[in-house]
């Protein structure tokens, strides 16, 4: 799965809402679209925040889910 | 003034207004719709996309099953587009504020297409591919595959585009389309018959030329000779509206045949018996002059929605053709479809064959999938009790696939009196000649089944390897190759020695050139387009069996498809002068 899939799914998979940034452009980690709006790629700084009451959790998992440069996963 | 080139499949004149209808662009039948029925129109939208979500996991199934996780990935991330909440949410809106459900999918999707496509890099612009693809597939489901535009004419055009499918010709308002021209197609497709049952001149295959013509420009579409002109000047125009005219002036002669037999001149009778595809077709073609339908074509049960017809739907178009012929032969051709046009259900679970003419298709679908072909065989069998219902099957190849079909049909047999349901048991089952296996077994199979019908159109593509509908060899798509002629001896002659009876009913025999020589080969049975019944009456009329037996003894003696057609289109000139002025 594409790494910007592997993002919505991980983020849909919490209740809080979640949102990732670059640049100016902030936007919903739950939809696809979006983040493909992002033109992101390798490489590139994003930064993450969420609200709710698993915020904390989605944070560290997406960020671990980031960090780990997908592991054995495709190039974006 | 540009000229262009087709095939010619239905005749006439028409003159008037082009009318262009693009391929993929779906046209938007409104943008707007009123506060009331907002509440409708998102329920709509929601049923649209589950469908359309349903349609994604299929695919993803069977990518899966067959091609492997990572090919099922890509449908996976399709889903995940089209479930997207803020997508969704935004088209939502949208309709609440009064969009219609396709205007606002389509724009929203398009604006996300547009902006990945902007963003740049490959990965990105695939993507847009995607979210225009996952738009075409909504807008199919919202719009139930209907273009709206042909259904809603309020003044006469010439319709021009790239295809037509036959529901949609079908479906033609023959008040407000005078004529039409597509770049695709050949003298046997589908849409190609249908022009010549609705008598609305019409040019096929004429390969792109839609980029040439814009809309409202005046066009001929000269349906006799396979020409449409855009812009003509006024010497074109003048010639072509005397043309027109004549035209007119030959069909009302044609029309007074009516009231005659269909004879030879030494009075030997000839059927000539209509192919249809609809039921409504059915009463028209008696109008003409039909004797029974020798050839109904019942795919359009299976293409006209996406859910399989059920046993009633069968029952109902079959008894409403029956009716219109009371007393006289109705032949059901079993489901006739191929890999390449698959009913609605079973799309799935063939994917696209290399080569539909020779995968799974006609009987072979029917015998793979027993309960379709049984339910189709039931509504056969009760609707029999009004009239004479014959039963074809198509395709066959060989002998065991004949009785594999009797055999389901014996099952269907049982099934019925067990549960007691009124139906009839005596129905003629006869066969398809189409492949050339079973044109030269003709000699077992005629010990067999109760009638022959020649299907010439796939006969001759079987034979000489040419899919007429491939532009890149058209040209050697030749009726009258003395292979076609032989073959269809053997048939002829199989035939009588068994005491059957044997008719013609592919495109070939709607062909006046080619009716003297199958009469003279022993046909006494014709199935045609109806349109063509008064022309080929009138040939036959002017025709003996004398004369007939000496042009098929003449035209078997010549050696190839060329000099064969030259002789017959020669023996026709002499046999009808008067119709023969009109070229």
């Amino acid at each position: 799965m594409r790494p910007l899939e592997l993002i919505a799914r991980t983020a849909q998979s919490f209740r809080s809402q979640v949102f990732v940034t670059r640049g100016t452009n902030r936007v919903d980690a739950k939809s696809l679209l979006h983040l493909l709006t992002l033109g992101a790629e390798p490489g590139m700084e994003l930064d993450i925040d969420a609200t709710g009451d698993d915020a904390n959790e989605a944070v560290e998992q997406l960020v671990k889910l980031i960090g780990s440069e997908f592991e054995g996963i495709g190039p974006a | 003034m540009l000229i262009k080139r087709g095939i010619a499949v239905s005749p006439g004149v028409a003159i008037g207004p082009a009318m262009v209808f693009g391929t993929e662009n779906f046209r938007i039948p409104q943008q707007l719709i009123a506060t009331n029925v907002i509440e409708i129109e998102l329920s709509r939208f929601r049923a649209a996309l589950d469908a359309t979500c349903d349609e994604i996991t299929v695919n993803e199934q069977l990518a899966r099953e067959r091609l492997g996780d990572q090919y099922a990935a890509i449908f996976s991330a399709h889903l995940l587009l089209a479930r997207d909440q803020q997508l969704v949410a935004q088209i939502e809106e949208r309709i609440r504020q009064q969009n219609s459900p396709e205007f606002a999918a389509s724009q929203i999707l398009r604006q996300y297409a547009k902006r990945l496509r902007d963003l740049g890099g490959q990965y990105l612009a695939e993507r847009s591919v995607d979210i225009y693809d996952l738009e075409k597939r909504l807008l199919r489901h919202l719009l139930g595959e209907r273009r709206e535009e042909l259904s809603n004419l309020t003044a006469p055009v010439l319709v021009l585009a790239n295809n037509l499918t036959p529901s949609e010709t079908a479906n033609l308002d023959r008040k407000f389309v005078l004529g039409f021209a597509t770049e695709v197609g050949g003298h046997t497709s589908h849409t190609a018959i249908l022009a010549g049952a609705l008598e609305i001149p019409a040019v096929v295959g004429i390969g792109k030329f839609l980029d040439d013509v814009s809309g409202a420009q005046t066009i001929i579409i000269d349906g006799s000779h396979g020409v449409v002109i855009i812009e003509p000047d006024d010497d074109t125009l003048a010639k072509y509206r005397d043309s027109e005219a004549r035209f007119r002036s030959h069909e009302q002669r044609l029309k007074s045949l009516r009231e005659f037999p269909c004879e030879t001149s030494d009075r030997v009778a000839i059927k000539l018996m209509g192919n249809i595809e609809f039921p409504n077709e059915a009463e028209p073609s008696r109008e003409k002059g039909a004797c029974g339908i020798g050839l109904y074509r019942t795919e359009f049960l299976y293409l006209e929605s996406n859910r399989e017809p059920t046993e009633d739907d069968h029952y109902r178009a079959y008894c409403q053709v029956l009716k219109a012929f009371p007393g006289e032969p109705v032949v059901i051709r079993t489901l006739d479809l191929g890999s390449d046009k698959m009913p609605g259900a079973l799309r799935a679970a063939y994917p696209e064959s290399v080569n539909p003419a020779l995968s799974v298709r006609s009987i072979r679908l029917s015998l793979q999938h027993l309960e379709l072909f049984k339910t189709q065989l039931r509504a056969a069998l009760r609707a029999a009790v009004l009239g004479d219902l014959r039963i074809m099957f198509p395709l066959i190849s060989t002998l065991l696939e004949f009785r594999q079909a009797k055999m389901v049909l014996s099952d269907v047999v049982e099934d019925l009196e067990e549960q007691g349901v009124e139906f009839r048991r005596d129905v003629a089952v006869g066969m398809m000649v189409e492949v050339p296996a079973a044109a030269i077994m003709a000699e077992e199979f005629a010990r067999e089944v109760d009638f022959f019908s020649l299907g010439t159109n796939d006969l001759i593509q079987y034979t000489l390897a040419v899919d007429r509908a491939d532009q890149a060899v058209s040209g050697l798509y030749r009726s009258g190759d003395p292979s076609i002629v032989r073959l269809i001896r053997m048939v002829v002659e199989a035939a009588q020695r068994n005491n059957i009876s044997v008719s013609v009913c592919g495109q070939m025999s709607s062909d006046p050139m080619f009716i003297p020589l199958l009469v003279g080969l022993g046909i006494r049975q014709f199935s045609v387009t109806p349109h063509a019944i008064p022309e080929l009456k009138e040939v036959i009329r002017n025709l003996t069996i004398e004369r007939a037996v000496g042009i098929a003894e003449r035209a078997s003696s010549l050696e190839v498809a060329r000099d064969v057609e030259n002789y017959l289109w020669g023996e026709l000139k002499k046999l009808c002068p008067e119709s023969m002025q009109l070229d």
